[in-house]
């Protein structure tokens, strides 16, 4: 007989973090390339190649980044590609890219926003904490956060006058009892599915972001509980509070649930295996939270779109939700579930207690 | 001889809150103004100039009736030098320099809570003759106005693309996220890590010298 | 006994404190008031270029804290507002021009708002709409800007509500 004798850790699947990254890389690339096709359907050809050049533009800056502060730091050159490979900041760059618009018609700011928040988010979101694996925010959050802050001019403007003339989030913002105007800015219930309006290049295409989320579910790259439960809890939300507050709409609820980055935000970047609860219970409660903030900073908050500061304030709440709900034994279930019914039901509350304020 | 090591000595006062244990980056005092007031380059100094004529006057009172005052109460009392000397100082700007003033309004009163001032006279000037005590507050208060400057600099030039007015940056490519306090506080993070790198390495060679000799 | 002392000495460091910056206010408040004056006239006759000289007319109220009127010659042809209000994350301090029921300027004094956004009042974009518009149609707002540019907008809908009230009291 023959034995082998190896090291521990004795695994022999092939799940690893490279893996994974490939996976989340592969699901990117796809809805990059459908976003390209609806930039150039919209747009036509400057819109497209639009896109494709914000792409590669956050694309190479954050593989700069990286070979930049590493170089700093002390790697060898001949080091340089597996640290930087590591560090999975293609990824970074390709998030980021999708969560920007496309900007003004002819107008080329869009590149140099582009550009430094592709520095801020991999130098600020990632590389000071140590790299891979030790962030605490996610770094794509950060840089579009920051872009927030820093360019919301360049963001605002509609890239053609007209043509549904700015984002249905922003729309709502102005009018919030006025359903009618804002089912104007973008047409029917089937364009805001495929993305015919305007907003993110990554946002708006609902279906091809679904396509997306099956195939990393297939491959066990993603689990089901973050993107279902706060997409689910958003709709929840949004109903009580259009109950509450006397206008309920069917119309309203769905606005909510299809417009705006919230698809794209709880499949990609809440799902961050890097800045995730550790336990079962803790991913509903964090889901139910970033559900709870989105809605809140949308209907009551001065911003038109709550998922990127949501976003971030739930990956600061993460070592306290860890702190709760790790270690608990698996036959606390029914607790278990109890408690996060309350919570839930605490949020729901909550929400509706918002209407009465001005 | 012993001329020398007491000239070392006045030199090293003067010099310790230049670089050594610059308030801002090392020892961390001064934070509400560094952040709240650095968007130019013109703040800067008028902020550090104000601060220096605080510290001087208020170390020298402090040293010279350090005998007198009685524990239990010094630090009410150093506060009430302190705060008297900016009002005075307020009052003095408001007539000899009106446009600085209005510009600077908010952040004079802020001096007295700045914690240099009060520090100095409580970890320094109580302790020394009027001469030393001099010296350190024109130290500290230059190293404080240093501090402000490297910050102000990079906010004003990334922020509103000048440098104490010149136009370096077009103003297509400048980030306004650097004239707020978001950008303060990253622009404080990176300097005070750069400040904390270079202390470590001074050690470090400190250290190789002694062990060569 | 050790009581008495401290109070005793905080009370004459106290005292000699407050001697000196009583001297130092006498010395200095003539020049800083003539200062302040001259800023104030110097923003009225920019706003109001054909006035030869002002009349301030201090108002007890926390919206209209000023009525400054132009007086050509001898005639009083209209008046400026000095108007306060609270805008998005400062204290705002402007000047609005009235003269035949027609607005006829606006000049922000102080504000501190978020910049490219707020600041938009400072912008002749917004001052412009000032020239020549008639008292009681409506203001525009600056998009992007709501609460700052609301808060101009009720500021002097409240101001001339008040300019008028005390207006037909002094009978004039």
């Amino acid at each position: 007989m023959k034995f082998k004798y190896t090291l521990s850790p004795n695994y022999h699947a092939k799940t690893s973090t490279h893996r994974i990254m490939y996976d989340v890389l592969f699901a990117l690339l796809f809805v990059c390339i459908c976003s390209i096709v609806l930039q150039y359907h919209l747009y036509g050809i400057g819109g497209a190649i639009k896109a494709i050049v914000i792409m590669a533009i956050c694309v190479i800056t954050t593989n700069l980044v990286n070979l930049i502060y590493w170089k700093i730091m002390g790697v060898a050159m001949k080091d340089m590609f597996d640290k930087i490979a590591e560090n999975a900041s293609i990824i970074t760059g390709l998030i980021l890219a999708l969560t920007l618009p496309l900007g003004a018609n002819g107008n080329y700011e869009i590149f140099y926003v582009a550009f430094i928040a592709s520095i801020i988010a991999e130098l600020f979101g990632k590389l000071i904490f140590g790299g891979f694996g030790c962030n605490i925010f996610n770094p794509a959050g950060i840089g579009r956060a920051f872009c927030l802050i820093a360019f919301a001019k360049v963001l605002e403007t509609p890239t053609i006058d007209g043509l549904g003339s700015s984002s249905p989030l922003l729309t709502l913002q102005g009018n919030p009892n006025d359903l009618d105007t804002v089912k104007q800015s973008f047409g029917s219930f089937t364009d805001l599915l495929f993305g015919f309006h305007q907003g993110a290049i990554g946002e708006t295409l609902i279906i091809p972001l679904i396509i997306a989320a099956i195939y990393l579910l297939a491959r066990r790259v993603i689990d089901w509980i973050i993107p279902v439960v706060s997409v689910v809890c958003v709709g929840l939300f949004a109903f009580f509070y259009s109950v509450a507050n006397g206008t309920f709409s069917i119309d309203f609820v769905l606005i909510h649930l299809l417009s705006g980055g919230l698809f794209f935000g709880s499949i990609f970047m809440l799902t961050d295996p890097v800045t995730n609860p550790n336990t079962k219970q803790g991913k509903f409660i964090f889901a139910i939270l970033f559900a709870l903030i989105t809605f809140l900073i949308r209907a009551k908050g001065n911003l038109p779109e709550g998922v990127v500061f949501a976003i971030l304030i739930c990956n600061m709440f993460v070592p306290f939700i860890d702190s709760l709900t790790v270690g608990v034994t698996n036959e606390n279930t029914k607790k278990k579930i109890l408690s996060t019914s309350v919570f839930l039901i605490i949020c729901i509350l909550l929400v509706m207690a918002f209407t009465l304020v001005a | 001889m012993e001329n020398k090591s007491v000239l070392k000595d006045l030199k090293d006062t003067l010099t310790l809150g230049m670089f050594k244990q610059n308030p801002t980056f090392i020892l961390f005092l001064g934070m509400c103004p560094a952040l709240g007031i650095t968007t130019k380059c013109v703040n800067a100094i008028g902020m550090g100039a104000a601060v220096i004529f605080v510290m001087f006057f208020s170390n020298i009172i402090v040293s010279l009736i350090r005998h007198i005052v009685m524990d239990e109460i010094r630090i009410p009392v150093f506060i009430i030098i302190i705060a008297a000397l900016v009002t005075i100082l307020e009052m003095g700007m408001e007539m000899l320099t009106p446009e600085l003033y209005d510009a600077m309004k908010v952040f004079i009163p802020l001096i007295v809570a700045n914690c240099i001032p009060l520090a100095r006279c409580e970890a320094f000037a109580q302790f020394n003759n009027p001469f030393k005590s001099a010296l350190d507050a024109i130290g500290m208060g230059i190293g404080f106005t240093i501090g402000l400057l490297c910050l102000s600099f990079v906010r004003e030039l990334l922020g509103l693309g000048t440098v104490f007015g010149v136009r370096i940056i077009p103003t297509a490519f400048t980030i306004p996220a650097f004239s707020s306090s978001c950008g303060a506080f990253l622009t404080l993070a990176i300097c005070a890590s750069i400040a904390a790198a270079l202390v470590i390495r001074n050690r470090k060679r400190a250290q190789l010298k002694e062990e060569v000799v | 006994m050790k009581i008495f002392k401290l109070t005793l000495f905080l009370t004459i460091v106290c005292a000699i404190c407050a001697g000196v910056l009583y001297e130092t206010n006498v010395l200095t408040a003539p020049s800083i008031a003539a200062y302040k004056e001259a800023k104030t006239n110097k923003m009225l006759k920019e706003m109001v270029p054909n006035a030869t000289s002002f009349k301030t007319v201090e108002v007890d109220n926390t919206t209209l804290s000023a009525i400054h009127e132009i007086y050509v010659g001898d005639k009083q042809e209209g008046a400026v507002l000095e108007i306060n209000s609270i805008g998005f994350q400062s204290e705002l301090s402007y000047l609005v021009a009235v003269i035949d029921n027609k607005f006829q300027g606006f000049q922000v004094i102080s504000q501190a708002e978020t910049a490219g956004y707020g600041t938009q009042i400072t912008e002749d974009k917004f001052k412009d709409q000032f020239i020549n518009k008639d008292i009681n149609s409506e203001i525009d707002t600056i998009s992007g800007s709501t609460i700052t540019s609301g808060s101009v907008k009720k500021g002097i809908t409240q101001a001339l509500k008040i300019y008028e009230n005390e207006v037909k009291e002094n009978g004039k």
